[in-house]
Order: C-alpha cells, then structure tokens, then sequence
C-alpha cells in the first residue's frame, strides 16, 4: 500500500511538473497562440502599447469593438488616435485614458461603447483583460478593493459573499499572473496549432500591426457588404446600469475634468435590422433617459444620440461598421465635433 | 461530479486513503463508508435526486424479499411492482413529456387541438442505470438465481456504488453482490491495474472525445455550411467521440472499481474490430445489450420460437435499446437502423458467425475479407450514429442528404476549422486504434513488455491527459 501510494505521487509530481513546464514555455514563447487567438492578442497588445506610448496625438477615442470599427482617426484630422479596445467596456476605458495621461495630454475624448457594455459590461474581463495583464498588479488591487468595498464581483449585479468573492478573486489572480495550470488545455492547443500555422501568424501580425499603425486604431470586423441581423434580442426591458460601469465612467470624468478634457459619449449606432424591432421599446426609452441625465450628472459632457438606427449596408456583421460605415459615422462625428 | 474534473481528482484520493487506512478493518465499515462516499459523490450533482435513488434503492430491497416468497403469486406481484416501479420512475421523469407531446401530436390529426401539459423535469443523472440493477436483481430473485440481500447497506452499495452509478457498466447481482458481501484487501496488482485503466480511460475521454466533440459540435451545428467531406468526417468524428466518451468512461469506472478491490463488469471490447452487426453489439454496451438479452430477449423467446418471432423480438430489442437512450424518435430510429443491420444476419442464420474469437486471431493484419468486413460494419455504425447525434430526424436527414447531395468540393474545408474547435484530436485517433489493434486478444490495458517503455507511454499519456484537462465536455452517457 505505502508503495502503492509512493509510486503514485511521484508520478503525479512528475507529470505535473513536466505538464506545467511545457504551459509555462508555451506561454512565455506563444502568448499569442495560448493566452487568446493571434489576431486578437496582436491587436489588443497593439492597442495597449499606444496607450501607453508617448506621441503627437492630443484627441483620443475610446470604446470596445464598435469603436475601433466606426470611426478612422485619420478622417478627423492628424492628431486624432482611436484607442478602443476590443472587448472592453469602462473599466478598460478608464485604463487608457489613465494610461494615456501618463505620458501625454488630452485634449478631447470620444467615447463610443455599445449600449448593453454601457449598461452592464463587457463578458470578455476575464478572456481579454486579465490574461493580456492590461493593469497593472496596483491596478488590480485597486478595482480588487473596489470590488470588497462593494461586496460585489466585478460584472457582477448581486452582492456575493467574502468567501465566494475571495475565491473569484484568486482564481483571476491565478489567471492574470499565468500561473500554468490554469492554462493546460490553452497551451496544448496553442504548441499544435503554433505548428501548423507558424507562418500564417507570423504574417497575421506584420499585417495587423501595420494596418493598426496606418490606421491610428481603426479596424472593421464584419466582412459583409451589409447586414440586417438583430443584435439586441431582449428589449422588452428597462436599461439598468451596473455599479462597475457607473463607477468606472465616474473615473473617467473625474480624470476628464482633472485634465481640462472636453469629452463626447457616443452609444455605437445599431443596424437598421435590430432598430425596427428596437426602437421605442422600453430599453430604448429608459436608455435614452439615462444619456439624457448625463450632462446633469457630468456637465460639459457632450452626448450623441443622434445615430441610433443607420442602413443595413453599412455593416459588415450585427454589431460593427464596415468601412463604408465608417466614413458615414465618422463623417457625422466630424459634423458634431464642430458644433 | 464528473471523472475529469477537479471535484473528482480531490474527491478519489480521500475516498481511497480513507477506505484503506481508517475503514479497511470490517467489512461492515468498508461498505457503509463507500456507501456513504457514494451517496455524496451523487448528491454532489443533486441531494434531491438523491432522495429519489434512495427510495428507489429502499423500495426493490423490500422487493426483492417479497419475490423470493415460496409463493408463486405473491412473488410474481412483487415483481411486477418492481418493473412498475422502476419503469415508473424513468416514465415520469425521462419519458412522460415525450408521450404528451406525441399524444398532443395525435390529437392534431384529428383536427383536435391540445396543449400538452408538460412536467421540465431535470432527467436524474444515472437513473436509466441503476433502475436497470434494481431491476435485475429483482429478476434474478425471482428466477431463483440468488437469494434477496439481507444487509440494506450491501444492497444500496450495489446499486449505488460510485463508479459505476451515473453511466454504468450495468452490473449484475450475480456478478456484484459477492464482491460486495466479502471483505476487500489492497491488492498491488489490482490497484497497478486500475491505474492503468483510470489512464487509458482519461485518455480516451479527455485528449481524444473531447477534443472530437468540439469539431463535432461545429459541424453538427452548422451543418448546412459544410461540404459533403466535412460532413463525413463529423460523422467519423462523432462516432470515435463517442466511442472514446464512453469506452473512456467505462475504463475510469472498471479502473476506480479495482482500486477499490473490486472487479467490476467489461463494458467494451473494441467494437470497431467487430465484423458484422452481431459482432459489434457484443462488444459494445456489452452490460445494456447482456442485460436486454437476458431480461427481455429470452423471456419473450428470443429466436427459439420461430423465425418470425426471432425477428420481432430483435426489433422489440432495438427499438426498445434506441428508446432507452433517449425520449426522442432519433434515437428510436437509431434502433430500428440496427434492428435492420441485425435482420439478414438473423435471417440467414449467420449473427452467431463471429461469436467467438477476434478479428485476425492468429495474425497480425486482418486478412482482405475481414478488412472489407470492419470497415463495411464500420461504415453501417457511423451512418446510424448520425442519427443518435443530430437533434432531431429532421437534422440527421438533412446531414445525410447534404452528404448525398453536395458535389464534391473543398476536400481540405474541414481542415481550416478552427484549431481550438479540435481538429487536431484527429491525430489521437490513430494511436487508439493501433493500442487497441495491439491488445484485442490480450485485453490487457497498456500491458506493454518492455518496463521502459511501458513508462515512456504512461508518461506521454499522462502528460497529454493533463494538457487537455479542463475542457468543458460532459459524458455523453449522462444524458441517457
């Protein structure tokens, strides 16, 4: 029996040890392959690195995916930079701007967020943000504190408990700092698919970086040529915004107005296939309530609503611009922004 | 709690730690601690259902006495309320709404509009299975092949014996029940062994069926946008996940049973070798398909009453075997499929051909006509598992007339799946055909000669179960 039991847990350790040997190489090696799909990691590391990059440009916009697709920075003249960040919502949104700062001013924020990440958040946290270690380790105790001092989780609409709560915590921690065995299966399919697609990532990442930099930020998803598929299923409900979100856009503006920062919020505009059945409806009207508050809450805080419902054939997928999309919606950014 | 996963991978080595070094020292302690053990490993999915296994545990117990009375009537009662019982209880929570959405059906042919009521019960995870043991022994009494158990906690750890309590084998009182009523000793051998099997069995389920099952859940779930040859290869993909999903899943089971000194039923013994359809349901499934041979083939005739009767009480079998997977025509007609591979076989008395030895016994490669036997029987079992896999028969049509139907084209789609949507899980396919090619006559789970390179496998194996645990696959075998 104890040689039974021996032999077992030496071989357990040594599995263990040569399983998170092979993940933590892989993550050291292949981020890019393991911790999230190439195209993204190399954009969301593209993005990051701008925010925290010192250069010329004073005009910022941020938001998630429908921000990088709507508006071209180079369209609205040469000292803009569109550093939306795929995924995030407010949290990130704070972080970029704090980020930004450190190095450069503001003069004028653009924020463009869809309207369920305004109202709850983004889903992609603990995909994206964490294992990309957008915060840093003091960023993460300070929203960790936050999260305490509200008894809730982050995303979360419900108070939980401090164990439960710690437990969630630990558990991101154990994400945000690569600890490999959370990371196994990541791993295991990112040495394969490293070995088949090698070269095609190799190019995906010339090709991204380069086409983020020509860009300033700008990047459609949605390949079609238009689209009229319904992107809010659920509007039969009032628009009840999320602590998290509230107090991160908070931050936002507190940093704005620290830094004499004149600030556009924009809810990214939906396809004409989700307005019919859409607009007027109880999300809609108590959503407008809500932007229509927040110059009281904020004031000097600009708000465009006026884009609400745009042709199908400006979108390439149920939630993004295509390009043509964007010249329309940059175009009427640009119409508002002298105003 | 599921094999892979964390819960389990905790809960196993406390169990067993606890089993032989606190419990081991009376019989009594050794069972009512697993029986215990048990109860909580299932009430970790649900407590209430617990309940539920509980009575049903209590309630064929008692049966069990009342059919083995010295009274022929009173022990046929007995009996029928063991059948009512146990078929009542999978009535109600796994077939009821099947039967009131098809009686509400029926009602619309006659121009008679109905609103079914319907229960959306949860199905009690295992309980086509251990109403199946309740069952048998009840059976086994009243043929007069054993006596009634008169220790409760012997009887409920029958049935509820952890390993083998949510997706089987389905054992037999005959089988079981000694092993239960005599005290076990760890025995080296036997825990060596069921390492192996716990190994081998992760294996088959983490690296190989899940991985299939997330390329197959892609092509199954669009399949519309696939060319005919990607459809084939989620068909091909389907059914090694499954055969991997729950081969892997018996292999854990029978594994964890030997350490915990018991030797628990063979469930699978490489069906995809087998030469015809006969073959393949001896070797797969082997405690369902045993048990509706002995328990409802027999006793309806089964072919010794003549060849009609031969016939329609295979296709009883079948269909029976295809409604007990599921309440839903598809897998009715998975059955019938069968039935109708088994017929000509049966009809020229030719489903006994291959019952016993194996595929190329005294050789190493199959001989020409064998090959063209497997990969025909092969052929016959993925195209019915599109049935058992899609939906709904609607779906699986589909599925087969796009195969038909769509001109060849894009061989290589199937390839730019996404990777993490595990097309590499393909490549596992092989080693599992040729581990299992190697040990069909041996059976003996990676018994290789040479100590270093029985090491080198475990430690690959083990190494590739670990880099694949996590991902977020059930057993198929749970839902049934």
């Amino acid at each position: 029996m104890a040689k039974f039991i021996l032999k077992i847990s030496a071989w357990i350790l040594v599995i263990l040890l040569t399983g998170t040997t092979i993940a933590w190489l892989a993550i050291k090696k292949i981020p890019e392959q393991v911790l999230l799909d190439p195209d993204a990691y190399f954009m969301l590391k593209h993005q990051y690195k701008m925010a925290g990059s010192q250069g010329p440009y004073r005009n910022i916009i941020i938001g998630d995916s429908r921000g990088n697709a709507a508006i071209a920075p180079k369209l609205l003249g040469e000292k803009w930079l569109n550093l939306s960040i795929s995924g995030g919502d407010f949290y990130e949104g704070y972080l970029t701007v704090k980020h930004f700062l450190e190095k450069n001013t503001i003069d004028t924020l653009v924020m463009l967020y869809g309207i369920s990440y305004i109202e709850t958040g983004s889903a992609w946290f603990d995909r994206y943000t964490v294992p990309m270690q957008f915060a840093s380790n003091e960023e993460m105790n300070d929203f960790e504190k936050v999260e305490n001092s509200r008894k809730m989780e982050y995303h979360g609409s419900n108070r939980i408990g401090a164990v439960p709560r710690f437990i969630k915590q630990a558990q991101r921690r154990l994400l945000y700092h690569h600890i490999p065995l959370l990371y196994m299966n990541a791993a295991s399919e990112g040495i394969f698919s490293y070995f088949k697609n090698k070269e095609e990532v190799k190019a995906k990442k010339e090709k991204m970086e380069s086409r983020l930099t020509e860009t300033r930020g700008h990047i459609c998803f949605g390949d079609a040529t238009s689209c009229a598929a319904v992107s809010i299923t659920d509007p039969d409900r009032k628009f009840n915004q999320n602590l998290f979100q509230i107090i991160y856009l908070d931050s936002i503006m507190q940093t704005g107005r620290r830094n004499h920062t004149v600030i556009y919020f924009g809810v990214a505009p939906l396809n004409q296939g989700t307005y019919v059945g859409y607009g007027n409806s109880l999300y809609d009207r108590t959503s407008r309530d809500y932007l229509k508050k927040l110059p009281i809450t904020y004031p000097g805080l600009h708000v465009l609503v006026d884009s609400a419902g745009l042709p199908n054939n400006l979108f390439g997928d149920p939630w993004h611009l295509n390009e043509s999309g964007t010249l329309v919606y940059t175009q009427l950014l640009t119409e508002r922004l002298k105003h | 709690m599921l094999f892979n996963s964390l819960s389990f991978l905790l809960f196993l080595p406390v169990v067993f730690i606890l089993y032989w070094f606190i419990f081991r020292r009376s019989l009594i302690l050794q069972n009512t601690f697993l029986l215990g053990a048990s109860y909580f490993f299932y009430g970790w999915w649900s407590w209430k259902f617990l309940l539920l296994l509980v009575l049903s545990t209590l309630l064929d117990y008692l049966y069990g006495f009342g059919v083995a009375s010295g009274n022929r009537r009173k022990a046929k009662l007995f009996l029928y309320l063991s059948i009512l019982n146990n078929l009542g209880i999978l009535a109600v929570f796994k077939y009821y709404d099947f039967f009131a959405v098809q009686f509400g059906a029926l009602l619309g042919l006659f121009g008679i509009h109905a609103s079914p009521i319907l229960l959306n019960i949860i199905l009690p995870v295992g309980i086509s299975f251990y109403t199946f043991h309740g069952m048998s022994y009840v059976f086994d009494i009243y043929r007069g092949l054993r006596k009634p158990v008169v220790n409760f906690i012997d009887y409920a750890l029958f049935v509820s014996f952890f390993p083998l309590l949510v997706a089987g084998p389905i054992e037999r009182a005959n089988h079981l029940l000694p092993q239960v009523q005599q005290k076990r000793e760890f025995r080296y051998s036997q825990a060596v062994e069921g390492c192996r099997l716990i190994l081998w069995g992760m294996f088959k389920k983490v690296v190989l069926a899940d991985g299939l099952g997330a390329f197959v859940d892609q092509i199954y779930s669009n399949y519309g946008g696939y060319t005919a040859i990607s459809l084939v290869f989620g068909a091909i993909g389907f059914s090694f996940q499954i055969y991997g999903d729950f081969s892997g899943y018996s292999d854990i089971a029978v594994g964890t049973g030997k350490l915990f000194g018991f030797e628990l039923l063979s469930n699978f013994k490489f069906p995809y070798f087998s030469r015809d359809i006969a073959e393949f349901w001896r070797r797969w499934h082997i405690s369902l398909s045993s048990w509706f041979r002995d328990y409802l083939y027999i006793p309806l005739g089964g072919s010794k009453k003549g060849k009609t009767k031969a016939v329609r009480n295979v296709f009883i079998i079948f269909l029976v075997s295809g409604f007990w997977h599921g309440a839903s025509w598809n897998f009715i007609v998975w059955g019938f499929i069968h039935a109708c591979g088994f017929l000509p076989l049966l009809l020229l008395n030719r489903n006994r051909a291959n019952l016993t030895g194996i595929v190329a016994e005294n050789r190493m490669l199959p001989s020409f006509r064998e090959l063209w036997q497997m990969a025909a029987t092969f052929c016959f079992v993925t195209f019915a598992w599109i049935f058992f896999r899609a939906h709904t028969l609607k779906i699986a049509y589909q599925y087969i007339a796009r195969i038909v139907t769509d001109t060849i084209r894009d061989p290589m789609q199937f390839i730019h799946i996404a990777p993490r949507s595990g097309i590499s899980s393909f490549i596992y396919i092989i080693p599992l055909v040729l581990a299992d090619w190697a040990l069909r006559r041996d059976e003996r789970v990676l018994a290789v000669p040479s100590k270093k390179w029985r090491l080198l496998l475990y430690f690959v194996l083990a190494t590739l179960v670990l880099l694949h645990f996590g991902r977020k696959q059930s057993f198929i075998y749970f839902q049934f």
